[in-house]
């Protein structure tokens, strides 16, 4: 069997998961499964993503909380992303779920659109120490008045440069978006056509365009409610006349130029590896996963956050990175609620999962950490920063809607590739993305 | 203990039930998935039966269109052209050549190796901007070309990785070329036929079953392609390598459109089933099975 009819298969496996739990009833048998209690034992299944990294702290933590809590045993399930959402989505569809999860803030929308999805952690007080989380943070995790997720850490997207690259330009960081704008034409002439003041995918783009449109107009660029586009007809032309500039002025590679090295992540490129593209507009949870492919000795700094003038909001996408959220069906969830706070704010656990999940937003857990010397100096420059900005926009998470995301790219991609003018991109931007929006929020 | 009956359905059991559980049942289950709004994150209970809205949808989605006629050029260039080449090299290799055995080997590797996720990854560099073949080009003083960066290039690099798996296909051809018989190229000779003119009148008419074999291997396999585009490309540029296998993919597991996803994959289905009959329903003016020959009675055509 070749690899495209595994592939087929795979697919149609996945269905007969999915399938198999809510036809057959399998579902019914395996609901006990959630946990399980023997003799006054407790077992509790966890399940995460991430690196081998993360998984060898995380797994320390469990220890050390078994250790705490001997009637206890914790179940650790983990992988990496790619797949994990299938994995987690067949679970819960299957009530196979396990208690304790690491969700994505986005997938709060997927799973507890009613803030029933998830156990309301609420009812923990006892369990959590709430006060070490602020009322944003709390609020990133509640939908309709129930606490269904608590982040671990926070993320934002900011614009991380190639500190070598500039040096040998003999030009600063840029500071203000008409500096950005003007690194393009400098790097041409003083390093070659070869070399970009920034670069990334579309999605990194439409991010860095999107905080751009949201400093001017100061609300968030989707509305969940109307389910449309927060903003006019007028600023997604200025949208798409930003695409058009940065192109042609040689601050961000050209989609020709990008799609020419194929279909592969930014810190795998050849040129972001040696310097050329230098500069990123990235989530700080994952500029290590970045400077980690840097050939040789290059440094990479945090660039101060380029403000329009009179902005009163630097139009971030500021979100928690990572929750932990309990099975709504969990036959444990006050154990289930100890062993979040034990991860999240007990000198123990904080600890042993270090900054494996980005610098935790419990504040225990930043001065145990910080005390420790365990925060690295992009990490603590990003914190500094996101705590410096004016971030009170909250964006809708349709925004980062695979659909939502892929509208944006199909257009610039066509205007990119000249297909449509920049008339009709800032048009299509307008029309098809409400249209987009209409469709995917229910 | 066991009668022979017992046993017989024990030995085949592992067949039976993995052919019900992994191929008949998500069969099954897809077809009717197709007929409902499923999203993969809800529970299956809350999907509604949409009947044939999905099918329908399809004719306003464009992106299904571009899909399906990126798919339908890709299958069309590839089967011939792969088919052709895999001839080719096996008649050549049929030659009683020195080290035969090297070259059949060595020709039919990339198909041991071709599917594979790495080859692909290998591709995407021999093919990329600054890849293998723009720095051979650049040797020889010849500007590079955008072969990812530009949608018909694009297009012709997965194209590429599908041909040069044709190591399959042209071991069929060989063992289908040491079949026929030697005699008739001696008489052939005698005649005073040409290579060439024995090549047509004799190889390629023996050859028609081994071909018709072939061809529904490699139409069946051209439709289903999907890691080619979906590791060097992503589909792209403007969708012009989004063959149909990759858009199922995305709509069902980035999108969570299970409905549709399914939908499309049924029709992707009736499409492979649909040139497979037209291919077994024209059989008959065109491929030579030697045993009808030599029923005098006739009528009893393959």
């Amino acid at each position: 069997m070749s690899n495209l009819t595994l592939t087929a298969a795979r697919l149609h496996r996945r269905n007969l998961l999915l399938g198999a739990a809510a036809l057959t009833g399998l579902s019914a048998c395996s609901k006990s499964q959630t946990s399980s209690s023997n003799g006054g034992a407790i077992t509790l299944r966890m399940s995460w993503w991430g690196g081998t990294s993360a998984h060898k702290a995380t797994l320390n933590a469990l220890q050390l909380f078994e250790k705490r809590h001997p009637h206890i045993r914790v179940r650790g399930e983990y992988t990496g992303f790619t797949g994990h959402l299938e994995r987690l989505t067949t679970q819960i569809a299957g009530e196979t779920a396990p208690d304790v999860m690491q969700i994505n803030w986005y997938w709060q929308t997927l799973f507890s659109r009613d803030g029933e999805g998830f156990t309301d952690l609420n009812q923990y007080k006892n369990e959590i120490d709430f006060s070490q989380f602020d009322a944003r943070t709390l609020s990133m995790g509640t939908t309709a008045g129930k606490l269904n997720a608590l982040a671990i850490s926070n993320a934002a997207r900011l614009m991380y440069l190639n500190k070598t690259t500039y040096d040998k330009s003999g030009l600063s960081l840029p500071d203000t978006w008409d500096s950005l704008f003007a690194r393009g034409p400098q790097f041409k002439a003083k390093l070659g056509d070869a070399y970009y003041p920034l670069d990334g995918l579309f999605q990194d783009f439409i991010a860095l365009a999107r905080s751009y449109i949201v400093q001017k107009t100061g609300k968030a660029l989707v509305n969940s409610e109307t389910k449309s586009l927060n903003c006019t007809r007028a600023d997604m032309h200025e949208y798409a006349g930003f695409y058009a500039k940065m192109i042609r002025d040689h601050v961000w590679p050209s989609a020709q130029v990008r799609a020419s090295y194929g279909y592969l992540p930014q810190q795998e490129m050849r040129p972001w590896i040696n310097g050329e593209f230098a500069g990123t507009y990235q989530w700080n949870s994952a500029i290590e996963k970045y400077t980690d492919t840097l050939a040789g000795k290059q440094e990479v700094a945090l660039a101060p956050y380029p403000m329009r003038p009179g902005a009163t909001d630097a139009g971030l996408l500021y979100r928690p990175s990572m929750m932990f959220a309990v099975n709504a069906k969990s036959q444990h969830p006050r154990e289930s609620a100890m062993l979040i706070n034990f991860l999240l704010n007990d000198p123990e656990g904080v600890r042993a999962m270090e900054t494996k999940r980005g610098v935790p937003v419990s504040k225990a857990a930043q001065k145990i950490l910080r005390d420790d010397g365990l925060i690295g100096k992009l990490q603590q420059d990003s914190e500094d920063m996101l705590a410096r900005l004016p971030i009170n926009v909250l964006e809708s998470p349709y925004f980062e809607h695979p659909r939502v995301r892929d509208g944006f790219q199909d257009i610039l991609e066509a205007f990119g590739y000249g297909k449509i003018t920049l008339e009709q991109a800032g048009d299509a931007l307008y029309d098809d993305i409400n249209a987009i929006l209409h469709r995917v929020i229910r | 203990m066991f009668n022979d009956k017992k046993i017989g359905s024990l030995y085949v059991a592992p067949f039976v039930i993995g052919f019900l559980l992994f191929t008949a049942f998500p069969f099954v289950a897809s077809f009717v998935l197709s007929l409902t709004d499923a999203q993969l994150q809800d529970q299956l209970g809350s999907a509604n039966f949409t009947g044939l809205q999905n099918y329908t949808e399809m004719g306003r989605d464009a992106t299904f269109q571009k899909s399906l006629g990126v798919t339908f050029f890709y299958v069309f260039i590839t089967v011939p052209l792969k088919l052709a080449f895999a001839l080719f090299i096996a008649v050549v290799l049929n030659f009683k050549l020195r080290a035969i055995g090297f070259f059949r080997t060595a020709y039919y590797l990339p198909s041991i190796l071709g599917g594979s996720v790495a080859i692909a990854i290998v591709w995407r560099f021999v093919f990329a901007g600054d890849g293998l073949i723009n720095q051979a080009l650049e040797i020889i003083g010849i500007t590079g070309v955008n072969w990812l960066g530009e949608p018909n290039t694009a297009m012709f690099s997965i194209i590429l990785l599908r041909l040069w798996q044709f190591g399959s296909a042209m071991v069929v051809f060989l063992a289908g070329l040491k079949a026929i018989p030697e005699d008739l190229y001696e008489a052939a000779d005698l005649d005073g036929a040409s290579r060439v003119r024995q090549f047509w009148m004799i190889t390629l008419p023996l050859l028609t079953p081994v071909l018709f074999f072939n061809f529904i291997m490699q139409i069946v396999q051209a439709f289903q392609e999907f890691n080619g585009p979906y590791i060097i490309t992503g589909g792209g540029p403007l969708k012009s390598s989004y063959l149909l296998p990759l858009m199922i993919y995305e709509e069902g597991f980035k999108y969570f459109n299970l409905g549709y996803s399914s939908a499309l994959s049924w029709v992707l289905f009736v499409i492979i089933a649909v040139f497979t009959a037209i291919a077994f329903w024209s059989q008959k003016h065109w491929v030579f099975y030697a045993q009808d020959r030599e029923d005098k009675n006739g009528g009893a055509q393959k």
